[in-house]
């Protein structure tokens, strides 16, 4: 092994070192006009002490008091109280699309992280062979599995069902889910994650962004025709072009999410417009004070 | 809150390894830190000891103020900072910070006299006030940064002042920091300008400390007649000690010859001797000094004469610098004069001091042939401290008192140290100064208990409460009594026993409950953990702790309810123990008992009451033990103790008697030891590393050579090789002519003993606890806590075994728990010093007089000459035609033409005193019989010849 | 060593019952689902909190509840003397100390099957690091949205000849002993609490008293911080 020295590596990589205290302070962005500041709580403290309302999520009940479990604001929906923390792992809800990395292959099925508590399953049954073929899989299918997905694999799923303990069933019967092959993938708090019923989106820029409502975003170069899921491993070179362009997407995300923006697919070609027409190189997308003067520049050009 | 900001300060460390590490430390200022006046409206703050001053009291400056003073003032100027007149000082917290780390007598004297409430003494603590604080700046030394917060902090009370028509002035002996304060328009003086400017400046003035002019190291007048040779930085020290090129060690002057000391070093068997003036290079007793070895060719060994430097500085002429010049190279001619033959010895001299070890001295002012000069020679009455030279202008006044005296400086181009006038302690002669003397000399705190220590007494009149009648075993229903000297008042121990249905006894030792009353990091507390002890002078007594416990609250005297620390056995009538347990109770005593009086009881067959009978069981039981405990080694020793009898309405000494032993005493005795044992055993066993225990080691066979030399001497074996076989052969050494003979022999085993120390468990080996004289395993002292320190501590531990009171850290810490036990030792030790030198100065006022008014009765005192070789031959220069003594080591005996004397040889001696020399009374012994021509004394013609004098090494009177 | 003095200010300025100055942030890392930063005084901790997610070690897995496993480590540069390995007998002592805090205090049954992991750096101690560590871990479980009964504040105390005094410092400590509490401020009950060197039971009360005091200004301390960071965010997740 070659032992770099340090003087070397300082000359052939240069780097940018930021000390902490020169470090931008975080951008205090106001209330956005005409909104009222939702109730917020914290751990511990008593949101109502009538009996009279039915207790959601992120609350519990002790002597009589409803009490908050955690930071976050509190929503009434009739009678039930629920207190959304701002960051969370994903919940999971039925039909939401997600991005998801395989860990397990198990048999006939596969073990997912989807950034939820516990990793999902994706069951061979649930997933379109190669060519669209629907059959029942049999025991050469089961033998296979590992040429389908294998282990550190990217698939782009829907939630099918919650089981009792909270352990997500995931599908991937149609063919706009599957394996997902060349790309790039950021993972952000699934809270940032705007609802949006159009998950998968070519952007006017020229990638498609696959928002994972479990908050894993996913960046491929748009194909040309609309081709079946293929389950196999010949690449196409991707161009330069195309390259940045999901590079300065994928800094671009992470801008926004770092300063807790929501993302959605107006965001996103926002930021990405306003650093494209201040020609910022993309790894510059990454230094703190560029991070904060475009934050706030889509942040201002969103509200209006 | 009242945090206004927070700092951080940082300081570099080295440590053992040699790393330096950083240290950063938060530091916070405050904007409620208050001026402490008392009239101050905009401070708020409970302790508010600065006055409001209206009236002018000095020359120079025309208005009434407050003083401030910087850190060197409030070291080198204590005396006169203790003046009455000196009132409303503000200490910043920066001085008494560097006083603390400077010096810890002055930083003690110092708070003594902020809580003395009549001084107005207030301390501010300018470090963590928002405006006073000074960051150190970049190349700032520590010592410039203080003196800026210190300037700042006088900047403010200016300010602030101004509100209330008040002033203060800033006092300081460094010039530059006078000239910024000027700058930053303060009123700045220096002490000795201030005090001159004082309207009362002439009762002040002699307080005020010689200008240290940093050890005289600078200045290097080439044409000084005298010149000691410049000391080494502690740097330089250090770094030379490293390198092994000089050694450290505490430097002892000789009693003798003020002009050598011995210096035990690591690396020598042999302390290294210190000769001469120009050696020895300004270092005094005791100090901590670095010195440099001479080559071998070098080395000598002491010098055989006795050098006084009274004698020596009598003959010389005041301050002429040939004269003194030529005093020194005559000292230098005897001093070589003078190499006593014998083993070499290796020899040195001082080269640095690394810690001065100088307190406050005793003496009296040497007569100045120039009545008008203000400069005196003060002779201190320690004899291994140079004569110091002090201004005073009442030198008239001082002539025949005894005075204090304290060391500032001793510049290079000073033959002797400089210092100033402290206080005067009394007439010479008085009683009163003497017992101060010796209380001064041996380091015995004896001053009144300060206002804070007394606060934490409890509230009189004294009741218990039903909380603690809860907490405590409730034994009044016992009959308990105490057993004690005659006009004792500080009564700690009580006793009692009972029969019990089966037969044992129950026997209880009743301790007062002194650590009830005294809790732990009070002031009070302190106070008697500095003390340690209650010192016994021959006519009055230092106690450990306040009257009001020592002779009242804690006293278990009769009749009266009290607090106790009680240990209960069940004892068979064989002695065997049963059990022993430990209980806090309320006991009321049945009366308090002197020894006489318990010992009639006991046999007068009439008495037939409770307490009688329980003396009698008690007493049954002490001479089972004694045996018991004598049949295991324990050892009977003797020493010639005297009391003086002193009639109380005149204060003299009516009579000297040996003390007389009572059955009952040694009843006491027996069952404090068992009380004792018990303590230790228990202590240890729960307490296995902090219980503060007391040993007496094994003495080293070499301590016992004079001991079988003089027995054998006498035809007697003792056999040394235990305590058990020494304890049997000196049962059985007795010699038909001399009844006595078995009592000397104790004596003298006595002096072959070692001390008994106190010592933390945690710090030796199990069988290091051994108790030689006592032949136990382990002991302690528990009986006596109202005088001393030791048994509280033992108390306190024992009450957290029985978990009736709480545990500290400092109790539990076996690093703490040696330091307080070296402390409790050096204490004692010193404590029995000033008791031994209380009763050799009552003897020298008494004895004449005694003999004085009984001359026609008084037989001729009788003592026999114990060792030979303890016989010193003062040779008087004058007088050359002495007899000559020859001394034959081999059969010990003393042959003088044809008389000769061995140990145990009957002699008549008289006895008077020589106060030739007013400082060093002694008691002199003259030989009476066998008659020496031209030695001995005709027997009682006092005569006016100085005769050849055998000086007493202790006093060896019976009268 | 005199910690108070006679004028009743301790070394550094502050009064018996005066914490030390306290900040502390939310939110460094994206990475980790929650961290945070505090600085107690001159104590600085780092905390990251990764989870609820799949156990690692099925073995530990327990069906019906999270679990909770903590590991603090120590930089170099932590203490005056080098510190020569990151986690020894103390810090993995420590980690046990914290985990056992936070298995009382959250809702361990909402995660069934899962496990949280907290990872503690201590960059400089200086006293009450255990305290630290456990103040640090609350903000970062709060920072990742797990649910928690309550706040965790913690903070030390100690007695010093008779006199209790709260949130000592590396020096003081040094002369006496040091008891750390975990409090539920909220519900005033302690969940953990730790004593080095020895305090006698009948000093407990006292101490106890006053640490409790200082877990709630410890409390106030965090609470206003946590609403502060909460506001700020969700005002920026209110555009779009």
């Amino acid at each position: 092994m070659i032992r770099l020295e340090k003087s070397m590596i300082f000359k052939y990589l240069p780097m940018d070192i930021i000390l902490a205290s020169e470090r931008p302070p975080f951008s205090k962005l106001g209330q956005k006009p005409g909104t009222r500041p939702p109730k917020l709580v914290t751990p511990g403290e008593i949101i109502d002490e009538s009996t009279n309302y039915i207790r959601g999520h992120g609350t519990y009940m002790e002597n009589g008091n409803l009490i908050a479990s955690v930071a976050g604001y509190v929503t009434t929906v009739n009678k039930l109280i629920t207190v959304t923390p701002l960051r969370q792992v994903y919940q999971g809800a039925v039909g939401d699309t997600i991005v998801g990395r395989v860990m397990q292959v198990q048999t006939s099925r596969w073990k997912v992280d989807v950034n939820s508590r516990l990793d999902a399953e994706l069951r061979l049954a649930n997933i379109q062979l190669p060519g669209g073929e629907q059959r029942r899989k049999d025991l050469d299918d089961e033998r296979g599995m590992r040429g389908l997905l294998q282990e550190g694999d990217l698939v782009c799923v829907e939630v099918q069902k919650i089981g009792n303990d909270g352990l997500l069933k995931l599908t991937a019967r149609t063919s706009k889910f599957g394996k997902l092959t060349q790309g790039t993938l950021v993972k952000v708090s699934p809270s940032l994650i705007v609802q949006d019923k159009q998950r998968m989106q070519n952007l006017p820029c020229g990638a498609r962004v696959i928002f994972g409502a479990n908050g894993y975003i996913y960046i491929t170069p748009i194909v040309v025709q609309d081709v079946v899921t293929e389950y196999s491993e010949d690449y196409e070179e991707v161009s330069y072009d195309v390259r940045e362009i999901i590079g300065r997407l994928h800094n671009v995300i992470k801008l926004l999410a770092n300063h807790s923006i929501m993302i959605s697919r107006t965001s996103v070609v926002t930021a990405y417009n306003i650093s494209a027409e201040q020609n910022v190189p993309v790894k510059e997308l990454l230094k703190p004070d560029i991070m904060i003067d475009i934050a706030l520049a889509t942040v201002q050009e969103l509200n209006e | 809150m009242g945090i206004l900001e927070r700092k951080l300060k940082t300081f570099y460390r080295k440590t053992k390894k040699g790393n330096i590490i950083k240290i950063v430390r938060e530091h916070y200022l405050r904007d409620d830190v208050w001026c402490g006046l008392q009239a101050c409206t905009v401070c708020e703050g409970d302790i508010r000891p600065l006055q409001i001053l209206s009236e002018v009291k000095s020359n120079i400056i025309p208005f009434p103020h407050h003083i401030l003073i910087d850190s060197n003032v409030a070291i080198h100027q204590i005396d006169l900072l203790c003046q009455d007149s000196i009132r409303n000082v503000i200490i910043p917290q920066t001085v008494i910070q560097e006083v603390k780390h400077h010096s810890l007598p002055v930083y003690k004297r110092l708070r003594d006299l902020i809580d003395d409430s009549s001084k107005h003494f207030y301390v501010f603590c300018n470090e963590h006030h928002g405006d006073c604080f000074a960051e150190r700046e970049k190349g700032e030394t520590v010592n410039d940064c203080n003196d800026r917060s210190i300037r700042l902090t006088c900047w403010w009370y200016k300010q602030h002042f101004q509100l209330f028509k008040q002033n203060v002035v800033i006092l300081t002996n460094d010039m530059a920091n006078k000239k910024k304060a000027e700058d930053l328009e303060l009123d700045a003086f220096t002490v000795l300008e201030y005090v001159k400017g004082l309207k009362n400046a002439h009762e002040l003035l002699d307080f005020v400390a010689v200008a240290d002019d940093t050890d005289g190291n600078d200045a290097p007048d080439v044409s000084q007649k005298f010149m000691y040779s410049p000391h080494w930085s502690i740097t330089d020290i250090r770094t030379a000690l490293k390198k092994g090129k000089i050694k450290q060690g505490v430097l002892k002057t000789s009693t003798k010859n003020y002009l050598e000391a011995n210096v035990m070093v690591e690396g020598f068997d042999k302390s290294v001797l210190i000769q001469g003036r120009e050696n020895l290079n300004r270092a005094l007793h005791d100090d901590h000094v670095a010195i440099e070895i001479f080559p071998k060719e070098k080395w000598s060994s002491p010098s055989t004469l006795v050098i006084d430097q009274q004698k020596e500085e009598e003959e010389k002429a005041i301050d002429d610098d040939e004269e003194e010049k030529a005093a020194i190279a005559q000292e230098k001619a005897m001093l070589a004069s003078s190499v006593g033959e014998g083993e070499k010895q290796p020899t040195g001299r001082v080269i640095g001091i690394a810690k001065r070890k100088w307190r406050q001295y005793c003496g009296i002012l040497k007569k100045n042939v120039i009545a008008e000069s203000n400069r005196h020679l003060f002779v201190p009455a320690d004899k291994r401290i140079p004569f110091i030279r002090i201004e005073t202008r009442q030198a008239e006044a001082l002539q025949s008192k005894r005075i204090l005296v304290a060391i500032d400086s001793w510049p290079r181009d000073s033959k002797n140290p400089k210092g100033h006038f402290v206080r005067v302690i009394g007439e010479i002669g008085d009683k009163e100064t003497e017992n101060e003397v010796i209380l001064l000399e041996h380091d015995c705190p004896h001053t009144k208990f300060s206002e804070a220590v007394l606060k934490c007494l409890p509230k009189m009149p004294w009741v218990i409460t039903p909380k603690d009648e809860a907490e405590r075993k409730d034994l009044r229903d016992l009959n308990i009594c105490s057993v004690d000297p005659i006009g004792c008042t500080d009564i700690d121990d009580a006793l009692h026993c009972r029969l019990l249905p089966n037969g044992n006894y129950e026997v209880g030792v009743h301790i007062a409950d002194v650590s009830h009353f005294i809790r732990p990091h009070t002031a009070i507390d302190q106070e008697a953990q500095n003390r340690s002890t209650t010192v016994y002078l021959t006519n009055r007594r230092i106690d450990m702790v306040p009257d009001l416990l020592s002779s009242n609250l804690c006293s278990l005297r009769g009749e009266v309810d009290r607090f106790a620390f009680s240990v209960i056995w069940e004892i068979t009538p064989e002695t065997e123990i049963l059990s022993s347990r430990f209980y806090k109770t309320i006991i009321r005593s049945r009366g308090e008992l002197s020894y006489e009086q318990a010992q009639q009881k006991i046999d007068d067959p009439s008495m037939n009451d409770d307490l009688t009978n329980s003396l009698r069981n008690l007493n049954m039981l002490a001479k089972k033990l004694k045996k018991k405990r004598l049949s295991d080694g324990a050892l009977v020793l003797a020493s010639m103790e005297v009391k003086f009898h002193v009639d109380p309405d005149t204060d003299t000494v009516v009579d000297i008697v040996a003390k007389q032993h009572l059955e009952t005493m040694s009843m006491v005795e027996e069952f404090m030891l068992l009380a004792n044992v018990t303590a230790a055993e228990t202590t240890v066993k729960e307490f296995p590393d902090c219980a503060m225990l007391r040993r007496h080691p094994a003495p080293p066979p070499s301590n016992f050579e004079p001991l079988l030399l003089a027995a054998e001497s006498q035809n007697i074996k003792i056999d040394v090789t235990s305590n058990k076989t020494l304890a049997d052969s000196l049962e059985n050494a007795e010699s038909d002519k001399n009844p006595f003979f078995n009592n000397m022999l104790r004596i003298m085993t006595t002096r072959c003993m070692m001390q008994a120390v106190y010592f933390c468990s945690g710090t030796l080996e199990k069988q290091e606890f051994y108790h030689y004289g006592l032949a136990t395993p382990c002991y302690t002292h528990f009986t006596s806590p109202i005088r001393r320190y030791a048994d509280i501590i033992v108390h306190r531990l024992l009450a957290a075994i029985i978990e009736k009171d709480t545990t500290y850290p400092e109790l539990l810490d076996p690093k703490k728990c040696s330091e307080y036990s070296q402390h409790i030792n050096y204490r004692h030790k010193m404590a029995q010093y000033a008791g031994r030198a209380s009763g050799v100065i009552t003897a020298i006022t008494n004895i004449l007089r005694i003999l004085i008014k009984r001359r026609k009765k008084v037989k001729k005192p009788e003592e026999w000459v114990l060792q030979a070789q303890n016989m010193e031959f003062e040779e008087e220069k004058t007088e050359d035609n002495l007899p000559k003594f020859q001394f034959n080591e081999k059969d010990l005996c003393v042959r003088c033409k044809d008389v000769e004397l061995r140990p145990f040889d009957e002699v008549r001696i008289q006895v008077c005193v020589d106060s030739s020399d007013i400082q060093h009374e002694k008691v002199v012994t003259r030989l009476v019989f066998p008659y020496i021509e031209g030695f001995s004394v005709k027997s009682l013609k006092a005569s006016s010849r100085r005769y050849p004098r055998i000086a007493t090494q202790k006093q060896k009177i019976k009268v | 060593m005199e910690v108070v003095s006679p004028e009743g200010l301790r070394q550094d300025g502050r009064t018996v019952s005066c914490l030390r100055k306290i900040s502390c942030r939310l939110g460094l890392y994206d990475q980790p689902n929650g961290s945070s930063y505090i600085e107690m005084g001159n104590t600085k901790i780092l905390a990251a909190v990764y989870g609820p997610h799949e156990v690692k070690n099925l073995k530990k897995q327990q069906l019906d509840e999270v679990i909770i496993q903590c590991e603090v480590s120590r930089i170099a540069a932590s203490q005056g003397e080098r510190v020569k390995r990151p986690r020894d007998q103390r810090t993995r002592a420590m980690s046990q100390q914290i985990a056992s805090v936070f298995e009382g205090a959250i809702r361990k049954s909402k995660y069934p099957g899962s496990q949280i992991d907290i990872y503690i750096q201590v960059l400089q101690s200086d006293g009450g690091v255990l305290s630290a560590c456990i103040n640090a871990s609350t903000l970062a479980l709060i920072h990742a949205g797990v649910e928690l009964k309550d706040y965790v504040a913690s903070c030390t105390a100690s007695i010093c000849r008779g006199e209790p005094i709260l949130d000592v410092s590396y020096v003081e400590t040094q002369s006496s002993c040091e008891l750390t509490i975990a409090v539920l401020p909220n519900k005033e009950t302690i969940c953990s609490l730790h004593i080095s060197n020895t305090l006698h039971q009948t000093q407990l009360d006292e101490v106890l008293k006053i640490a409790m005091d200082g877990c709630q200004s410890v409390y106030k301390e965090m609470h206003a911080v946590v609403r502060e960071y909460m506001r700020n965010q969700h005002a920026i997740m209110t555009h779009v």
